[in-house]
């Protein structure tokens, strides 16, 4: 006979993975003892599902990817993680496959022990349901996603050809184009064939600058070595044809004859939401008005982010990749104008651009780094290069910072001793109130120039920063003045006058004291993270936090990031300006209830924060 | 190595000489096949933690041990069993948390072979550093049996070792302490520290390591099994 017993390790693992850290002690130490282990090798073909027998998976170590039977990407597991519950609860056969990305241990748990706990354990089983849930609801999505990517030219070019004989004159040609409102027409031979093409760039070019008479027949004028595509062809073989080709016209043929032209507006039209396409345009600009008309484009592509239901994780990501490549552009644009730099230098990103974690509103928090060879003449070419990207992204949206944190500002342009000695001052001697307004610069990034120069910085920072008990005593004061509005009865506390009377400021308090927490986590270990979620994670497999804790974290830093997102895109919707006030009134019942779960996780995070890093020191 | 006609050489000199009934149960059952491909053989893991190092001196203070079946680890057939002891758990205390105040229920020593020759019929035995462990389980079946402890073994140290050695790359000094070999592998730490904690911990790493060395590629138990 023989008496099963629990294995402490596994069973501390699994109480840290929701729903098993609600299960009461009992199940869950009978859950722990019945666990099987396996490993498995990334690369290892199919090894990983058991056909015959579905059981529940936990990732213990590791990565794994499943997908479904077409290939498609449903679901990426990580350590806590689950995979195999969908046949468990829809009693279908398996027919995912699983991937295995990274080497790892995986637990599992008979069919059997699934199913009773389910049914001993509400909780339980409507985590599986909600789970199963979402993962249907990514697969939805992950096929719209690739719909863009299959999408033929055919679909785009609704409109027929506006086409002419290559024995019409210049002049008509021109009335017909302003007519139609197109910028090309196609010129076919008698039988219906492509034959060449001409657009307004030849108009201008070979008609007016050479001095032709509007009578001169398109023969003489057209463009006859031709790039076409086929309506059958891919938009993306379409995109890369004209990238190649250099080109903005491309004649669409069935069978030969034209049936249609794909510009590179349609191009745009047909993926708006393309964040690449946006940052292709913008290394196209060579001028800060047409900058300015890109970054139009960007609440359309935030927008379209929310409705295609991206994480705010994802949408933070892509709006800061797109401040990068406009901070970036400006730079050549300056650097074009002023001439090459006479010195090394870093244009530093602050704050939420450093983080990754930009919404729909952003002020600029930069500054610049100089090489320590710099002279009081290199600076003032480096003031000129600051003002001119300053003013430029100023003019595309991002507002100058009201705190003057910008690279226009001296003590923010600084060659790399005095950014040292500005850092150490904040680290070494800190005070609650120097340190106030100084916690944006522990998030800095290298957007532009010299990495070595960056990394000098940032190794002295963080080593100055690492176990530096005074300096995290100063800053986790500092963050524990922001709370969640959260009052003693579980109300919310709202602003009492003003314009956002009855609203919060989701940024203040909620999303900024999560910022602070995995910052303050990050220094205390001298981490270079700088993004907030990958700092929580680095906390949780550094011991800093539980595992639990960081995961709790991360979910509610997602969950108010992602209610702020879907109130700013319902004002920019309606065409108002977007902020980050929200009345919780106007929110639904289960929302209202998440938002509190996600604010006491905050809260009980700041007091863990109060005991780890100002015991008696406040 | 022991090839397999030694190994039933014993089975039968031992039978011969061994009138114990559990311990005559245990020779019978067929020995695992050293020719199969080794995910064919079910494997026993197995930790002890002793009073010290010396076999004629120190005691046995508890085993711990959990199955692998169809290269799974099944914690349904762990056990933790605590050994009685005539000496006090004394200084080593201090490194595995066995204290004098624990061993109240503690099963005696043969109780506790006895529940480990059941577990360990028909399979390989799994050791970190078998030599010690099994100088132990040697003396200590000598003793109640009247035999020698007749098992193949596999070694998770001595595989490491091979595979350090194969792929020196001037990697020497690398540890080959159970925790090192598993970081190695991007195990997880287990802090806690008893014989079955270990037992499991040894069964994960060769799981690790096999998955590594040979991946699906087919190999004969005989070229793992160190003795």
């Amino acid at each position: 006979m023989t008496v099963s017993v629990e294995v402490a390790a596994i069973r501390e693992f699994l109480a840290g993975c929701p729903p098993f850290d609600e299960l009461p002690a009992e199940m869950l130490g009978r859950a722990a003892s019945k666990v099987q282990i396996a490993y498995y090798r990334a690369g290892d073909p199919g090894a990983v599902l058991d056909y015959s027998s579905p059981r529940l998976y936990v990732v213990r170590t590791g990565a794994f990817e499943v997908r479904d039977s077409e290939g498609q990407l449903l679901d990426r597991v990580e350590p806590g993680g689950y995979f195999g519950y969908p046949s468990l609860l829809t009693g279908d056969a398996i027919t995912n496959q699983l991937t295995v990305i990274e080497d790892g241990l995986v637990y599992q748990l008979d069919g059997d022990l699934f199913q009773a706990l389910r049914s001993a354990f509400r909780p339980f089983d409507r985590f599986f349901n909600r789970a199963h849930a979402n993962r249907l609801r990514h697969a939805v999505r992950f096929r719209e996603q690739s719909y863009q990517l299959t999408r033929r030219v055919g679909d785009i070019c609704s409109r027929q050809p506006v086409v002419a004989l290559a024995g019409q004159t210049v002049a008509e040609v021109a009335k017909l184009m302003t007519a139609e409102r197109v910028s090309s027409v196609i010129v076919i031979d008698d039988r219906d064939r492509l034959y060449g093409l001409v657009t307004d760039r030849d108009l201008r070019i070979r008609v007016v600058a050479e001095g032709r008479s509007a009578d001169t027949p398109l023969a003489d004028i057209m463009t006859t070595d031709l790039v076409s595509v086929s309506a059958e062809s891919l938009v993306f073989e379409a995109t890369l044809l004209m990238t190649e080709h250099n080109i903005h016209h491309l004649p669409v043929l069935r069978d030969g004859s034209p049936v249609g032209m794909v510009t590179t507006t349609d191009l745009i039209k047909a993926q708006k939401a393309d964040p690449v396409l946006l940052i292709g345009e913008i290394g196209h600009q060579e001028t800060v008005a047409g900058l300015q008309r890109v970054s139009r484009d960007i609440p359309e592509l935030l927008g379209s982010l929310i409705r295609a239901g991206a994480s705010a994780d994802q949408v933070g990501r892509l709006l800061t990749t797109v401040t990068d490549a406009l901070t970036r552009q400006l730079i050549h644009q300056a650097m074009g104008k002023l001439g090459a730099a006479p010195t090394a230098f870093a244009w530093l990103a602050f704050g939420s651009q450093g983080r990754q974690d930009q919404a729909a509103i952003s002020d600029q928090d930069n500054g610049l780094l100089l090489s320590d060879g710099a002279t009081g003449e290199d600076d003032s070419y480096f003031k000129a290069l600051a003002t001119y990207v300053n003013d430029g992204l100023d003019r595309c949206g991002y507002k100058y910072c009201p705190g003057e944190v910008m690279a226009t500002t001296d003590r923010w342009r600084q060659p790399l001793a005095g950014w040292k000695k500005q850092f150490l001052g904040w680290i070494n001697q800190p005070s609650t109130k120097a340190l106030m307004h100084a916690s944006i610069f522990f998030d800095m990034r290298c957007v532009f120039g010299d990495r070595v120069l960056f990394s000098d910085l940032q190794q002295t920072v963080c080593s100055a920063a690492r176990g530096n008990e005074i300096f995290l005593a100063n800053l986790t004061a500092n963050a524990l003045k922001l709370t969640p509005p959260m009052g003693f009865f579980k109300h919310f506390v709202l602003e009492h006058s003003g314009e956002h009377k009855h609203a919060f400021d989701m940024k203040l308090r909620g999303i900024m004291p999560i910022n602070d927490i995995a910052r303050i986590h990050a220094l205390a270990t001298g981490s270079t993270e700088i993004h907030t979620l990958a700092r929580l994670r680095e906390a949780a497999s550094n011991r800093q936090i539980t595992l639990k804790d960081a995961r709790n974290l991360i979910d509610a830093h997602e969950f108010i990031s992602r209610l702020r997102l879907e109130h700013q895109g319902a004002m920019l919707k309606a065409g108002s300006k977007p902020d980050n006030y929200l009345d919780p009134k106007t929110l639904s019942s289960l929302s209202r209830h998440q938002l509190r779960d996600a604010f006491a996780v905050v809260t009980s995070a700041q007091a863990a924060l109060r005991v780890k890093f100002t015991r008696g020191l406040m | 190595m022991l090839a397999g006609w030694t190994y039933q050489l014993k089975q039968k000199r031992y039978l011969a000489r061994c009138q114990h009934g559990r311990m005559r149960e245990y020779l019978r059952a067929a020995a695992p096949s050293r020719k199969a491909d080794f995910r064919k053989s079910c494997y026993l893991a197995v930790d002890l933690e002793m009073t010290g190092m010396e076999v004629d001196s120190d005691h046995i203070l508890s085993i711990g041990f959990v199955p692998i079946d169809n290269m799974r680890v099944m914690l349904a057939g762990a056990r933790h069993i605590l050994v009685r002891s005539s000496l006090g758990v004394g200084q080593s205390a201090v490194i595995h948390g066995i204290h004098d105040r624990d061993m109240v229920g503690a099963s005696s020593l043969s109780e506790a072979m006895d529940c480990l020759l059941e577990a360990l019929q028909g399979r390989v035995l799994l050791l970190h550093y078998a030599a010690l462990d099994l100088a132990f389980l040697q003396e200590a079946s000598q003793r109640l049996y009247g035999v020698p402890l007749l098992a193949m073994v596999v070694d998770t140290l001595v595989l490491e070792n091979q595979r350090l050695q194969r792929n020196s790359t001037g990697q020497h000094g690398q540890g080959l302490r159970l925790s090192d070999c598993r970081r190695r592998y991007n195990l997880p730490d287990y802090h806690a520290h008893n014989a079955l904690v270990d037992a499991v911990a040894t069964a994960e790493l060769f799981l690790a390591q096999v998955a590594q060395w040979f991946g699906r590629e087919h190999a004969s138990l005989a070229r793992i099994v160190s003795g």
